[in-house]
């Protein structure tokens, strides 16, 4: 479980303050998906920086499974945007570097990063080296790598904004999948795409921007169980249809707000 | 295939540009333009004689063990203070305005300085090849730090990777291909700073020779010395750039 207390985070830009995330309150609940989107420049990523423990609030708390954090914990793991593998190290080495990071024997580590790789489709693959392999195939080694941690609260910065149109679909599909194997898993998953928060998440979280903020928290009207064949019902597309017209409208004004500053 | 094709292409340019140039080195000596350009042939002959002769093999022996002693201490030492300057802020900012200072002053100005204070011997001639290289090794192997990263640094620390670990898997495996390079860099001025150093003493070792050479007027001798020379030069970084790409990044 996340949970998320009056957080605000300010940074020095230039010299003048720039208030990134104000006085967020969220809770993702223990097993729950919650999708961040919103327009670039929300926070969104600062916020889930500020969940794996990577960058400290400038007020408020995060409570990670009863505690309150202070920095990167063995209950977290994080799936980076773009992928952030070691070039120099194997497959089989990367997908067990968060078990190295936790001191966990060799044998032992390489077991468990095989098999993770295995159920992400990367048997075989264990020897080549990230540079081998396609963009979709070195992200599921960063998803292997983190859930080889076993980690009940997984965060992901846009995991498949760096991958095709297809290569996503099917990545969307399988982290569901896997989804379904792991009950008590919560995530935290940062995207820009509107239909991929919808197909995966149980909540989406709307986030606007100056300041950073949440602008409306949206339960899911469809279960999880069978999303893949909820995208052609009528009132998936009613959904989608609100939910656009929300995040263009933030788009808009932001659109505008700049351009009265500019 | 097509990296191993283009590989021997190259091997065939070189070869073919540099008979190229020795043909016309032979031409324009056999022509006669300057006392100063004596034709290739006679070079050639003069660098075998010199081979055999007890005084350049002394010479040799002289400038290379000074270069096998210095070369090995400056990269251990350039790779730790390059480390740790790309480790710790404040060593770089107390270290960094000599390293600039010896990569731009004219070392050749130091020379008689480090003669004041270690004599005529080899134990000058090995300070001055470690001031003339010791600067690249460290300024490369910087470098190397200062191209981390910082998602790398991120992701670990993300999973709680100890300050060790991510020295060990982030920090010297990005590090290690440019201070490989600088390595290499120092090992060409390694064989320049010994000459250099040899020719402003004057009596020992290859420069030294070279020195007496010029002063007699001896030019078939002197180009023999510096083909000599260029081609320890080409086969020491020749042997480095191998070894390099040996090293696993």
């Amino acid at each position: 479980m996340i949970d998320i207390n009056g957080v605000t985070m300010t940074f020095e830009r230039d010299g003048v303050p720039f208030t990134a995330v104000e006085d967020i309150d969220l809770t993702i609940a223990d097993g729950e998906f919650a999708s961040i989107i919103g327009p670039s420049g929300c926070g969104k990523t600062t916020l889930l920086k500020i969940i794996a423990g990577l960058v400290t609030p400038t007020a408020g708390t995060v409570t990670v499974d009863g505690n309150v954090i202070d920095g990167p914990g063995p209950e977290r793991a994080l799936v980076f945007q773009n992928f952030v593998l070691l070039p120099w190290a194997s497959v089989l080495d990367n997908a067990a570097f968060g078990l190295e990071a936790r001191g966990v024997a060799k044998e032992e580590r390489r077991r468990i990063a095989r098999e993770q790789l295995a159920k992400m489709g990367l048997s075989g693959f264990e020897q080549h080296y990230p540079r081998e392999l396609s963009g979709g195939m070195q992200q599921r080694v960063g998803i292997a790598r983190a859930l080889a941690v076993d980690p009940s609260n997984l965060l992901m910065d846009e995991p498949f904004g760096a991958l095709d149109a297809l290569t996503r679909q099917l990545m969307q599909k399988d982290l569901l999948d896997l989804w379904e194997e792991a009950e008590a898993r919560t995530a935290a998953f940062v995207t820009h795409s509107m239909d991929e928060a919808v197909y995966l998440s149980d909540r989406i979280v709307l986030m606007n921007t100056r300041p950073g903020r949440i602008e409306e928290i949206i339960e899911v009207p469809f279960p999880r169980e069978n999303r893949a064949d909820v995208v052609s019902q009528a009132d998936y597309n009613e959904f989608t249809r609100y939910l656009w017209s929300r995040l263009e409208g933030m788009q808009r004004a932001d659109m505008d707000t700049r351009g009265a500053d500019g | 295939m097509t990296t191993r094709l283009s590989a021997f292409r190259s091997v065939a340019l070189g070869t073919i540009s540099v008979i190229g140039a020795l043909a016309l080195w032979e031409i324009v000596g056999l022509a006669g333009v300057s006392s100063a350009l004596p034709p290739f042939h006679e070079v050639a002959l003069a660098l075998v004689d010199l081979l055999t002769s007890d005084a350049f093999q002394e010479s040799v022996w002289f400038t290379l063990t000074a270069i096998a002693i210095a070369f090995p201490l400056t990269v251990a030492a350039g790779l730790i203070l390059g480390s740790l300057m790309g480790l710790i802020r404040l060593l770089r900012w107390m270290f960094d305005p000599y390293m600039t200072l010896a990569l731009s002053v004219p070392l050749v100005a130091i020379i008689p300085i480090l003669i004041n204070l270690f004599g005529f011997g080899r134990v000058t001639i090995i300070a001055v090849i470690v001031v003339y290289t010791l600067p690249v090794v460290v300024v490369n192997t910087v470098a190397g730090f200062d191209s981390v990263d910082p998602d790398q640094v991120a992701m670990a620390r993300s999973f709680g990777a100890s300050r060790l670990l991510l020295l060990r898997r982030v920090l010297l495996p990005t590090a290690a291909p440019l201070a490989a390079s600088g390595v290499r860099l120092a090992a060409g001025r390694a064989i320049k700073g010994a000459i250099v150093g040899e020719q402003i003493v004057g009596l020992v070792g290859m420069g030294g020779l070279i020195q007496r050479f010029g002063g007699a007027f001896a030019v078939e001798d002197l180009y023999a010395a510096i083909v000599f020379v260029g081609i320890l030069g080409i086969v020491v970084v020749n042997l480095l750039t191998r070894l390099e790409r040996r090293v696993p990044a």
